[in-house]
């Protein structure tokens, strides 16, 4: 049983605030990635559980004890940091196995453990090498080998996979993928890859400037978020960003656009909407469709820029009296000519509202 | 063309500095096995005469070099000093390799904690660490003979030893500390994962990949203590416990002193410098190349 409980953390770095209040309770195996921008505390966070560093108030909890001041190397976790920090001096086998030597275990265990660590990730061949002699990728193995051999309950991952290329990050996010399914262990993955989030994640938890600004599954955090900070992290392409003035038009609720033209609303969300608001619209670049011709509630734009990914297409359309772009993904490869008109429209479930604090509003009952 | 320019220009740069070093050594190898009247008379020629090492018998057995013993050779340019010179190679040896283990032995775990841990006092401690060899050498020969004489080590190598140790530690600290500070956190803090205690983690992870490093500041303490001076000329008294250093200059300062005697004893002093830098060279340049390439 390693299940993790966050209570009221907070972590001051002298005047630095870094961790902020942050209350979570994470299951026993489940999988949570924590995100967010660079400098919002992810790390000082996940340290704090490892116990590298202070907790300055609140409570810890893991596997229901209080750990708070418990030694790092009792807590029942193991950490992989983003360099690996793999010891350069010791081979690959006594890497992984200093821990378990540092704790008495006898040299035999320790082996038999460190094999057994090595065929799970199929480096059974670099047992005798050293670091220096080992690619990024096999280096990465060699630091997760380690974090296993001490079968903790709780596996804790700084950015393990920033400092590979992407060929090999998608590869080794697989391979912790398949880790977590076989190793039943509670994992908490730092990252601000918002890809591995969604990917691998059973929750992620959105942290901004040292709090939490939403939690919950990655779908949902992608369908229904909070806030625009938490909608523009998640989705790749980002999230369209869209400044609206809601105004009613025979008992319904519209948005109008700086041209004039109009977007109507679904029922439940209409119903949320106050006229005379100003607003911004949140929508997907797949919700929003394109075409040549102009229809009932299309906005009038013009192709300004157009990136062909092969698989899909990413069309920039320039709004008037909009100051960025929109876009809009196409799937293939869609034959679309710069400084063309064209017009778009916005699949009406797929809009997000927010306030001009950047709340979302919830659709209210119709 | 401009390559083999800069060769070229490698060469001389490396051709004089080989002349500068290497020269002084080889003449002083020269004037040791060539004798006296061969080396300062113009009208006769080297060659002739071949090499002579009865020099080197003499500082070893005390035999009298023959062209000593002839009618009219002036008996006192065979200096008593020479005699000296193995036990003081004995005495310097022993001062060097002691002073040498004592910083390794004191200067690394005071190096770990100043790149490693914080506490109070420690910006003030460091500062007076690397500032004191600003002090002038001879403003504390005094303040230390008085020292030492108190302690009762005048004319004992363990008074050399001190302050040689004293002497180098500044040094042993700066560059270790420098070479610890190197090695990334998340290091020490995996090592922390691992349940290592401090000291676990100072032995068993600083101390292995700071060898190199180590190797080079223990020659460098061997080396200061080899050829200093001043201190080692105040404390060491009687013939018995001085070191190298006090003979050669003894011999030096002895105008009527045979030539080849002096040079056969600059010879001898210089050889166990050239044996440890021999062995331990290797360690030098990766330890001074460490700093510079990440693990
Ligand atoms: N030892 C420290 N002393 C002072 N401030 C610190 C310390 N460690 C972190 N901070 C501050 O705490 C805040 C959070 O840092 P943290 O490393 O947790 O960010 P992060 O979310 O991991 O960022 P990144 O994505 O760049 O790794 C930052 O403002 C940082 O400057
Ligand atoms: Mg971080």
């Amino acid at each position: 049983m390693a299940s993790v409980e966050l209570s009221g953390v907070c972590k001051n770095f002298g005047a630095v605030e870094a961790v902020c209040d942050v209350s979570l309770s994470i299951k026993d195996r489940e999988f949570v990635v924590f995100v967010g921008p660079s400098g919002c505390g992810k790390s000082t966070l996940l340290r704090m559980i490892a116990g590298l560093e202070e907790i300055t108030s609140g409570e810890l909890r893991i596997g229901g004890k209080r750990m708070n001041d418990v030694p790092a190397a009792d807590r029942g976790i193991a950490m992989v940091f983003q360099s690996y920090a793999l010891y350069p001096h010791m081979t690959v086998a006594e890497n992984m196995g200093f821990g378990l030597k540092m704790s008495g275990v006898p040299k035999e265990e320790v082996r038999a453990k460190v094999a057994q660590a090595a065929a799970v990730l199929q480096i059974e061949e670099l047992l005798d090498r050293k670091p220096r002699a080992l690619s990024g990728g096999q280096r990465q193995r060699v630091a997760i080998g380690r974090a296993i051999t001490r079968n903790p309950g709780v596996f804790l991952f700084d950015e393990p996979l920033s400092n590979l290329d992407a060929g090999l990050r998608a590869q080794m996010r697989i391979e912790i993928a398949r880790l977590h399914a076989e190793l039943d262990a509670t994992m908490i993955y730092v990252t601000h890859d918002q890809v591995e989030a969604m990917t691998l994640a059973d929750r992620i938890v959105v942290m901004n400037k040292g709090r939490v600004e939403q939690q919950g599954s990655p779908l949902d955090l992608y369908e229904r978020p909070d806030n625009m900070f938490v909608a523009s992290f998640l989705g790749q392409p980002r999230i369209n960003f869209i400044q609206v003035r809601a105004e009613s038009r025979e008992g319904m609720a519209v948005l109008r656009l700086g041209a004039g033209d109009q977007v109507p609303l679904p029922p439940a969300l209409s119903a949320a909407v106050e006229p005379g608001a100003a607003l911004t619209l949140g929508i997907r670049p797949d919700a929003v469709g394109l075409s040549g011709e102009a229809a009932d509630g299309s906005v009038a734009g013009s192709i300004e820029l157009v990136e062909h990914l092969g698989s899909e297409t990413l069309i920039h359309v320039r709004l008037p009296e909009m100051v960025g772009l929109t876009t809009v993904t196409m799937p293939g490869k869609g034959r679309v000519e710069r400084g063309a008109a064209c017009w778009l429209t916005f699949d009406p479930e797929q809009i997000l509202l927010f306030d001009a604090g950047g709340t979302r509003l919830k659709p209210g009952a119709a | 063309m401009a390559r083999r320019g800069s060769r070229l220009s490698t060469a001389l740069i490396a051709g004089l500095i080989l002349l500068f070093t290497g020269g002084p050594v080889l003449l002083a190898f020269y004037g040791s096995v060539v004798p006296d009247r061969i080396l300062l008379d113009p009208n006769i020629s080297i060659l002739d005469h071949g090499l002579s090492f009865e020099t080197y018998r003499y500082v070893f057995t005390g035999e009298l070099p023959a062209s000593y013993l002839l009618e009219g050779a002036n008996r006192s340019m065979i200096s008593d000093a020479a005699r000296q010179v193995p036990q003081s190679l004995w005495n310097s040896t022993r001062i060097a390799l002691a002073a040498m283990a004592l910083n390794i032995l004191l200067g690394a775990p005071a190096a770990y904690v100043f790149a490693r841990y914080a506490f109070p006092g420690k910006k003030a401690s460091f500062m007076f660490i690397i500032l004191s060899p600003l002090v002038p050498t001879t403003a504390l020969v005094v303040p230390i003979y008085m020292l030492m004489q108190s302690l009762g080590l005048i004319g004992s190598i363990y008074g050399i030893i001190l302050v040689h140790t004293a002497q180098a530690l500044p040094f042993t600290v700066l560059i270790l500390s420098v070479f610890f500070r190197k090695i990334p956190a998340e290091l020490f803090e995996a090592a922390v994962l691992d349940r290592c205690t401090g000291l676990q983690g100072f032995l068993r992870i600083a101390l292995p990949l700071a060898l190199p490093s180590i190797g080079a500041t223990g020659l460098f303490a061997f080396m200061l203590s080899y050829s200093e001076y001043i201190f080692s000329l105040v404390l060491s008294g009687e013939a018995r416990s001085r070191p190298v250093s006090v003979v050669m200059a003894a011999l030096a300062r002895n105008t009527d002193v045979s030539w080849s005697l002096l040079n056969t004893s600059i010879f001898i002093a210089i050889i166990p410098s050239l044996v440890l830098v021999v062995l331990v060279w290797r360690f030098v340049v990766e330890g001074l190349l460490a700093g510079s390439v990440k693990g």
